[in-house]
């Protein structure tokens, strides 16, 4: 037998109240096992309780058992047998009926035959045996694969319950330091104002002066924390985004008073440039504040006193660019360069607080591309700089051209995007994709290496007839979906376009409107 | 009479730092050290406003504004929190409890001086109009 090593003793345990079919049936075994004859070991009984009882503790074994026993049929004690774990169970009859054959299966035996067949048909005995042991050790190694891959996954589980819990704390640490620096840092900052501010006795010009220093000090300090706060909401990927149309003015007015504070604290002057007619834009509100804050205050940071810090804005390819500009020292083509090897880095959160180039420029790279936008910094020795970003404009092909053009960017073994959009109302629109597209705070969760390039899959779920699925997937650049149509059908998916990335979002623009076309015209055909 | 105005923050330099501040600018002043003191101390001194830290080792400022707003003539009272943490939720916490205003530490005292002169003229105006009536 393949499965029996050469050390191996196959104990077949023959349980018959009938004594001339015991000994018929050890001859049909022994006929019918010759190649093996001398492993094997019979164990003969006249009843299944005496056979239960004295049952091995380890296998190899085969029991064949006759269907009535000591009053009772299969179905009362092949559960025994079974369990027992040895071998497998073959039930063998008189009779045949279906009826005994259905009952002895559901009790769990191996196989059922008919007592005659099996002691005049040795190859048909020895195919039975054989088959019953083999199928009998497949579901061992199953059962034990089975319980290996449980165990894994408890110790998978336990250990990523350790790393969250590990990072919770850490997160818990960054905002519990946080919260301790800004009492202190408000005691600072109340006091050297009431100095100042004469409330505590004369002040002469040298203490203003001094006391100006403390003040502007605090404030850093204070911004500190908040970027503190940000890069470990960016580094643990919790920060949400809750993209809508906005206006710049708007969302200006909100940081204005407290940007020309900080300006009039370093008598520089700020100057705001944003035509009225400037289109809306599609952004979360509080991210592109925060990243118009951090280069203010920073353009703040490096302007002489009595210099000017300007704010423009303007429409220009598909996009709004939003500059700051000062005239500080300025940076070396080589700075800027070294700057942007970081940025371009700028997933890979190391980059933090790289020295010279400040918490707040990394937190503004993550920031912007949260956005959907990209940053620039156009500088020259003693001619200031100017940092500029782009939002995309509240029109969805300029929203997908941006989102897309992140995901491009991303290296060949980088993580890529996948989006879903659901919608259960019966058609995919544009406003459904805009919608899933406000939300997508990681675009580049879904590993997925060696692709180099993303299509769009349309596609109806048929396990649900209301929702249609629209999916973001990859594709060679200029070949087809990587999902193949074949593919896309098992997973119920219908492949309504797919097409290299350079266009792809007016052709996502198209597809869905070919696809609203055609589920409409198959709707109607329906009817 | 001057405007009074309660003082809660379990942190003895701010409230100090306050008082000053405010004391000059004319107001009477009354202080608490924790969240049910600011409760008791609201109850007896009825005070035109309060600024309430949030965080505080009883109860926080938040449940306490909320007792206190239950309370007889205080259902109105404007009140100014302030915040070591500059977290969207407590922010929106405090509008939907109907704060006047929200504050994060370090705060601009400047600002804080501000909202509290516009809320009182506010009330003032609205407590005229409803005496008119």
């Amino acid at each position: 037998m393949p499965s029996l090593s050469p050390c191996d003793c196959l104990q077949i345990i023959i349980v018959d109240d009938n004594a001339d079919h015991l000994t018929l049936m050890q001859s049909a075994v022994e006929a019918a096992m010759t190649d093996i004859i001398e492993r094997i070991e019979y164990k003969l009984y006249g009843s299944a309780s005496e056979a239960i009882v004295e049952l091995p503790e380890h296998g190899p074994a085969v029991v064949i058992c006759d269907y009535c026993l000591d009053n009772l049929t299969a179905s009362d004690w092949v559960p025994d047998f079974v369990s027992a774990g040895i071998g497998p169970v073959l039930v063998v009859s008189a009779s045949g009926s279906e009826d005994a054959a259905a009952k002895a299966f559901r009790a769990g035996a191996s196989d059922y035959i008919i007592k005659s067949v099996a002691f005049s048909d040795h190859a048909l005995l020895r195919h039975t045996i054989m088959e019953a042991q083999r199928r009998f050790e497949l579901n061992q190694s199953g059962r034990n694969l089975t319980k290996r891959l449980k165990l894994a996954n408890a110790e998978l589980a336990i250990k990523s319950r350790i790393l969250k819990e590990t990072s919770e704390t850490a997160h818990r640490f960054v905002e519990d330091v946080a919260h301790e620096f800004r009492t202190p840092l408000a005691v600072i900052q109340e006091f050297a104002s009431i100095i100042s501010d004469g409330l505590a006795g004369p002040v002469n010009d040298k203490h203003t002066e001094f006391l100006s220093h403390i003040t502007n000090a605090t404030r850093d300090l204070a911004e500190l924390v908040d970027d503190f706060l940000d890069a470990d909401k960016l580094r643990a990927g919790t920060l949400r985004v809750e993209r809508r149309s906005h206006g710049l003015n708007e969302i200006l007015d909100g940081i204005w008073p407290l940007l020309t504070m900080r300006a009039k604290s370093r008598q520089i002057s700020l100057v705001r440039t944003v035509p009225e007619s400037i289109p809306l834009v599609f952004t979360d509100l509080d991210k592109a504040r925060r990243t118009i804050v951090n280069l203010v205050v920073n353009a703040i940071k490096f302007s002489p006193a009595e210099s000017t810090v300007s704010i423009s804005a303007m429409e220009r390819d598909n996009s709004v660019h939003v500059d700051v500009r000062d005239h500080g020292p300025g940076m070396s083509q080589d700075a800027i360069g070294a700057m942007f090897h970081r940025f371009r880095q700028s997933n890979n959160t190391d980059t933090f607080g790289a020295k010279g180039f400040g918490l707040g420029l990394s937190i503004v790279a993550q920031l912007v591309k949260l956005n959907l936008g990209e940053v620039d910094v156009r500088s020259a020795l003693g001619e200031g700089s100017t940092f500029s970003f782009t939002l995309p404009l509240a029109v969805p092909t300029s929203v997908i051209d941006h989102f897309l053009s992140q995901v491009l960017a991303m290296e060949q073994d980088e993580p890529i995007a996948a989006i879903e959009v659901r919608h259960a109302a019966g058609k995919l629109t544009i406003d459904d994709l805009m919608s899933a597209l406000s939300r997508v705070s990681r675009p580049w969760d879904l590993v997925a290496p060696h692709r180099d390039g993303v299509g769009v899959l349309i596609a109806g779920s048929c396990t649900d007839p209301d929702a249609w699925v629209a999916r973001l997937e990859h594709s060679d650049a200029l070949g087809p979906l990587q999902t193949s149509p074949e593919h896309a059908a098992q997973l119920n998916f219908r492949v309504l376009g797919s097409w290299p990335i350079r266009d792809a979002s007016t052709h996502l623009a198209e597809c869905i409107a070919q696809f609203e076309g055609r589920t409409h015209a198959e709707h109607s055909a329906h009817r | 009479m001057p405007n009074t105005v309660l003082i809660v923050d379990d942190e003895p330099s701010i409230t100090v730092a306050l008082m000053t501040r405010l004391e000059a600018h004319g107001y009477r002043v009354y202080h608490a050290i924790n969240g049910l003191a600011g409760v008791e101390a609201a109850a007896l001194h009825q005070p035109d406003a309060i600024i309430m830290d949030v965080r505080m080792p009883d109860i926080n400022g938040f449940d306490a504004f909320e007792r206190i707003q239950r309370m007889p003539g205080l259902g109105r009272v404007p009140i100014i929190f302030l915040s070591a943490n500059s977290q969207d939720a407590q922010r929106k916490r405090a509008d939907s409890i109907g704060a006047a205003a929200f504050f994060s530490k370090p705060y601009e005292p400047a600002e804080i001086i501000a909202a509290l002169e516009s809320k009182l003229t506010d009330r003032l105006t609205k407590d005229r109009r409803v005496s008119h009536v």
